[in-house]
């Protein structure tokens, strides 16, 4: 099996994306009501920022996620905070270490290369056990829920956690 | 072509593939209607209006009224409204507004009018709507020229019989 993950440069891929997750998007369960995830989902294809897709080897979509600069709190003004948006991969793809990984280096090769500088990355997670420890290697919980961690990480941080992986992340 | 059937869009799941079917049929409001148009008016609508889906016997999505209600002054907006062209027929557009106005008189009880907008270059809807409304303004949206019909509350009800 291969996948990878593709920057959505077009709108057939930014329709793709869209299509992917609301096909799926009980399996996302995402706690906001259905206009509050949407605009989660969607607000990376209308401000022109990233979205990505995990294709198999098939070319069907397999994952996706997507991000913004700047936070609520910051206004979006705070442009070298990411916010990550959505992410989500189908079940079966789940648990693969190295699919999490490039998943990750895809993220944050691309954002170390962007023109503008991006410092940090903030995200939000459910609150089970494995997302906990997961998220938990690399990232410094803020704040605490009912049905969400927050999450951040500098992307200095993250890069020097994924240099650990280098030859698990076949690029 | 079988009978549709009328659905609140109370789910998340109804509103997933209400939000699928719009992006992917709503080059039919106008050829130019971008993709990010479509989505920039979702992410506006979904929050303060309401969505009737109208599915096959086999739960596919062929069409849907998107609306809302002003208490103020008793007006119901359709935003729009979509219909698969394999159903585009005089029966199931008859049936398919009748079972929402049924739906809209439980949600509402001071419904004194509904307005609703089409393209001004689109003869076909033009006709339909003449029908049982009347012409009261032409405005741009978007860029676009559209009249906005009105029918008495009642008088919608008369000619649908409901």
């Amino acid at each position: 099996m291969y996948e990878a993950f593709y920057i959505c440069a077009s709108e057939m891929y930014q329709r793709k994306y869209m299509d992917f997750l609301l096909n799926n998007y009980e399996d996302l369960r995402l706690p906001y009501s259905f206009p509050v995830a949407f605009r989660f989902i969607a607000s990376p294809v209308l401000l022109g920022h990233e979205c990505f897709l995990c294709v198999d080897d098939e070319g069907e979509a397999v994952g996706a996620f997507s991000y913004i600069h700047g936070t609520g709190e910051g206004n979006y003004e705070d442009r070298h905070v990411v916010q990550l948006q959505v992410a989500y991969l189908t079940q079966s793809y789940r648990r693969r270490t190295a699919l999490f990984l490039l998943g990750l280096h895809t993220l944050a090769e691309h954002l170390s290369g962007l023109n503008e500088e991006v410092t940090e990355l903030v995200f939000w997670t459910g609150t089970d056990a494995y997302t906990g420890r997961l998220f938990g290697k690399f990232a410094e919980r803020t704040s605490v829920g009912e049905a969400v961690i927050g999450y951040r990480v500098s992307l200095s941080q993250l890069n020097a956690y994924l240099s650990k992986f280098k030859r698990r992340i076949s690029v | 072509m079988g009978r549709l059937y009328a659905t609140p869009c109370v789910q998340d799941r109804d509103y997933a593939r209400f939000v699928s079917y719009y992006i992917a049929h709503s080059y039919e409001f106008d050829e130019q209607y971008t993709f990010h148009e479509a989505v920039a008016h979702l992410m506006i609508s979904l929050q303060d209006s309401r969505i009737m889906l109208f599915d096959d016997e086999e739960g596919k999505l062929h069409g849907f009224i998107l609306y809302r209600y002003e208490a103020a002054d008793g007006t119901l907006f359709i935003d729009s409204t979509i219909l698969s062209p394999d159903y585009r027929s005089s029966i199931v557009f008859y049936k398919g507004f009748g079972d929402w106005v049924r739906h809209v008189m439980m949600e509402h009880s001071e419904i004194r009018q509904v307005r609703f907008f089409v393209r001004a270059d689109h003869p076909y809807l033009i006709r339909l709507y003449g029908k049982f409304a009347n012409r009261i303004e032409e405005i741009d949206r978007g860029g676009r020229a559209e009249l906005v019909y009105e029918s008495a509350f009642y008088a919608l009800k008369r000619y649908l019989r409901v």
